[in-house]
């Protein structure tokens, strides 16, 4: 990652992050439409906000907290009025890869939005975002003890669900 | 079962997005994880790898973040114009002192003054980045910007807001009729010299800022045995004798739901007891059969001008065994509601009343 305050910030966030935390929202959310717009409020937020971006190494940190905060709210959301069910993300996968893969995939899809809300952001932060316990403890704002036990219940509880499948 | 060799955990295109975030942070990342762990690793970033944001993403967000800290700053704009007014206040309020004639302003000016400084200061300080305690020389430094809020000249409250310059009071119509109600009057009790204190209050009433133009007009009208012509209702000045806040002539702008004071003094003309009723200046308001009888016929009135305002007395036709009293009528510059308030036990003296002034209460 070139830090680079001279240029724009923006870009050079967007550039950078931008993907690679739409997919986290999109694992925290199973819903590319929603999690377009979660991504985009925590880029305006964060970007709005000038002393959070006087300091281009906190950038991402502040963007992935934001990104699991409104994830948060946008699935309680979901929950309270809209609909009990999301629906499942749309299947884009390209053509040459094979059925396996894909079916590998919505596996765990499935098994991922059944995992309790904690335990879904712990493996989503630590394996798809690379946070180790201590970032995602701080991000979420629990002890590193607390990601332990909800990142190795959320295991227990995938491995189950794949193996079922 | 997640499959912990696949070839894919090899694939470039994976391992250059997984690269992406940063760096430093994953070399020996993948060492501390167990197979299971690498292989969700793996199955998680192969799920979402092919979001791929909106085409217009990055321009939308150009466009949002500059809009989104507009809209910040503007939030912070009404906080920085209620700390300006507040600012302004100060110079005006000891400029008004000054130029007074009087050597000795009254304490209660001075310290009421710099208590809104003070307060109200503070809490809008950081927007305007003035700090509060530079009361005399930090307002003058902001007086060019003061100025929106504050001629700086007291007493021209009537007519400020017709100066083109003042552009805060542009940017809040004038208060019609129609916006101002909830208005109220009161009386206090008389202290031992006879002073009887009160004030008038209206609301603005409207959806959204209004701008008071001018002090409105107080009316009254002697009941019983009072006499209107002993009778006179004049401007507050600083060092009249009363304690009536000192009218700063700036321009006052409610915003929805608040209300502006108009407080008077009621001071009994001087001989006359704590009711200016014994000997009242001239006629002489003597309850008598013949003095009834005569008033009784004829209907006085006279006329003052003060404040863009019209004061009006009217002598109601009295009898004897009405107590004297003085109804107080008050009627904004725009009209609308016009609270009334009675002073009662009161037959000649002056009501001393100040322009429009922000309500504390």
């Amino acid at each position: 990652m070139s830090v680079g305050t001279t240029v724009d910030h923006l870009t050079e966030t967007y550039r950078a992050h931008y993907r690679s935390l739409l997919g986290l929202a999109a694992l925290l959310l199973d819903d590319t439409a929603s999690c377009e717009d979660v991504v985009q409020e925590a880029f305006i937020r964060v970007h709005s906000a000038r002393n959070r971006v006087r300091d281009p190494e906190k950038t991402l940190a502040y963007l992935r907290q934001t990104v699991v905060n409104l994830s948060r709210s946008a699935l309680r959301r979901r929950i309270l009025g809209l609909r009990l069910l999301s629906k499942p993300m749309p299947d884009m996968a390209s053509a040459e890869e094979g059925a396996y893969e894909i079916l590998e995939r919505d596996q765990l899809k499935a098994a991922m939005r059944k995992l309790q809300r904690r335990q879904r952001e712990v493996l989503v932060l630590r394996y798809f975002a690379d946070m180790t316990e201590a970032q995602v403890a701080e991000t979420l704002g629990i002890s590193v003890g607390s990601v332990k036990a909800y990142g190795s219940r959320g295991l227990a509880a995938l491995r189950v669900a794949m193996e079922a499948a | 079962m997640i499959i912990p060799d696949s070839p894919h955990g090899m694939d470039p295109k994976n391992r250059e997005h997984i690269s992406d975030d940063d760096n430093a942070l994953k070399i020996g990342y993948e060492d501390d994880l167990s197979p299971e762990e690498l292989a969700l690793r793996r199955l998680l970033h192969d799920a979402v790898q092919d979001i791929e944001p909106r085409p217009e993403t990055l321009n939308h967000l150009r466009r949002a973040v500059p809009a989104r800290r507009a809209h910040r700053r503007q939030l912070l704009v009404g906080a920085a114009a209620a700390c300006l007014l507040a600012i302004a206040a100060v110079p005006a309020a000891l400029h008004a002192a000054n130029s007074a004639d009087s050597d000795n302003p009254s304490p209660a000016n001075a310290s009421s003054s710099r208590d809104s400084g003070g307060t109200n200061g503070k809490t809008g300080g950081d927007a305007a980045s003035v700090k509060p305690d530079a009361s005399a020389s930090g307002g003058k430094k902001v007086s060019g910007a003061g100025s929106a809020a504050s001629s700086g000249k007291p007493g021209k409250a009537a007519t400020s807001s017709t100066d083109p310059s003042q552009t805060l009071a542009a940017n809040a119509p004038s208060c019609k009729a129609a916006d101002l109600g909830n208005s109220l009057g009161t009386t206090g009790t008389a202290d031992s010299s006879g002073q009887v204190s009160g004030y008038f209050q209206v609301a603005n009433i409207s959806s959204g800022p209004c701008t008071v133009d001018g002090g409105g007009s107080v009316t009254f009208t002697a009941q019983g045995s009072a006499q209107s012509s002993g009778i006179s209702v004049v401007d507050h000045t600083s060092g009249d004798g009363t304690s009536l806040p000192d009218s700063s002539g700036e321009t006052l702008i409610l915003k929805a739901g608040e209300s502006f004071q108009v407080r008077f003094t009621w001071v009994p003309a001087s001989g006359g007891g704590t009711t200016g009723c014994q000997t009242a200046s001239p006629p002489t308001p003597t309850p008598s059969a013949s003095d009834s009888s005569s008033s009784s016929s004829t209907s006085t009135s006279g006329t003052t001008t003060g404040d863009g305002g019209t004061i009006t007395s009217s002598l109601d036709s009295p009898s004897d065994d009405t107590p004297a009293s003085i109804l107080l009528t008050y009627t904004p510059e725009a009209g609308g509601p016009a609270p009334v308030t009675t002073i009662s036990n009161a037959c000649a003296g002056t009501v001393y009343k100040t322009g429009a002034i922000a309500s504390t209460t």
